[in-house]
């Protein structure tokens, strides 16, 4: 078998795995139509497609029709803060899943 | 048979007991974590290290549970250093209680640098005592910098062998590197904010399971205290064999927590009166 090849082959995977995907790729259009339809919040740009956390995920929804491999794992790098030394003082506790500047 | 080696039971109900010793619980065990607000003194932790090693246990043997605990201060209240080491102060007379594994789960939340010397003086203290250490890994956007943050420290300290670490969380961008360093690395099964059953099982194909594991992590948030048997119907549903789902389950987390003689998952009798209900 080959290293990181999967037991079952591909279209058990697709019988397996296909109706959640699909239902999860219909859920980011339906976020992504609800976020458009909104009123901006007072200050923010009226394009809602400026957001930069609606932004990561159309960067990464681009990644994923590259034809590479190791999607999750590029995606997640994407998402990451790619800055190496510790930040004076903790922001608040809980991460907000992609960085600020992204 | 499994074991669930990381899940926060102090804040869940005895039904979740009886539900994780019937689909085939045997051992847990419970690292110190922040209870979504920041204690106000160090006698609150003090109380929390007593339920951990006192009521838990007790909790835990009802259903035939094996109960451990990891103790420290978590690093989302590691911001206050002073009050931080105040807490640590404590966890020398609560390593010596006989379900204590070690230290943990200790590491970084943001970043900070009042969060990493936390961890340095943490790692120092299981050096100092000889325990295993279980690590927690930032969330989302922060856990590629603090994995990498948090192997430097460990490599810099120098006295903790890694096959005693083990470092958690993990997700595609860190458990490769957390391996290759010769860490432990766990999984854990979060809904949103980490690794789903499904991409565990992926990454279970993509690096074998050697020196791995799969956790819950079930506390006070969204989450499953049956998440790992859980991913085990999904290793099978994958055509994975019943020696592989096993391992990851039960063999594995038996391997790197057996390194502490305190440890067993020996069959302990349940007494809950309101298991067969």
């Amino acid at each position: 078998m080959h290293a990181g090849r999967p037991p079952l082959d591909r279209e058990q995977l697709i019988q397996l795995g296909f109706l959640e995907a699909r239902a999860r790729v219909l859920d980011v259009a339906a976020f992504l139509d609800r976020v458009q339809r909104a009123a901006p919040a007072a200050g923010a740009s009226m394009d809602a497609l400026q957001d930069d956390r609606v932004r990561a995920i159309l960067d990464a929804m681009k990644l994923t029709l590259d034809g590479q491999p190791e999607r999750a794992r590029r995606l997640l790098d994407l998402w990451s803060d790619h800055s190496t030394e510790p930040v004076p003082h903790a922001d608040g506790k809980a991460a907000r899943g992609v960085p600020r500047q992204a | 048979m499994y074991i669930d080696p990381h899940v926060h039971m102090v804040s869940r109900t005895t039904d979740d007991y009886a539900r994780m010793a019937v689909a085939g619980c045997v051992a847990i065990t419970e690292p110190a974590f922040w209870a979504g607000f920041d204690r106000g003194s160090a006698e609150g932790f003090h109380d929390y290290f007593r339920q951990l090693t006192d009521t838990e246990p007790r909790r835990a043997a009802a259903y035939g549970i094996r109960h451990h605990a990891w103790i420290c201060i978590n690093p989302k209240e590691a911001e206050d250093h002073a009050f931080a080491r105040e807490v640590m102060g404590l966890i020398p007379q609560f390593l010596e209680r006989p379900n204590v594994l070690g230290i943990g789960e200790i590491g970084l939340n943001r970043n900070s640098r009042t969060e990493l010397a936390v961890f340095e003086e943490h790692l120092e203290l299981a050096a100092r005592f000889d325990t295993l250490v279980l690590v927690h890994t930032p969330h989302l956007e922060d856990k590629r910098k603090g994995t990498r943050l948090i192997l430097d420290a460990i490599r810099n300290q120098g006295r903790l062998r890694p096959d005693r670490v083990l470092i958690d969380h993990g997700e595609e961008h860190t458990v490769r590197q957390v391996r290759d360093a010769g860490f432990w690395a766990g999984m854990t099964l979060y809904p949103d904010t980490k690794c789903t059953a499904a991409r565990a099982v992926d990454i279970i194909e993509m690096h074998g399971t050697e020196r791995l594991w799969i956790n819950s992590a079930g506390d006070w948030g969204h989450s499953d205290p049956l998440a790992v048997p859980k991913a085990a119907a999904v290793m099978r549903a994958r055509g994975h064999a019943a020696d592989a789902v096993r391992r990851i389950t039960l063999d594995n987390p038996r391997a790197f927590l057996g390194q502490s003689p305190r440890f067993s998952d020996a069959p302990l009798r349940p007494t809950a009166p309101d298991l067969g209900r």
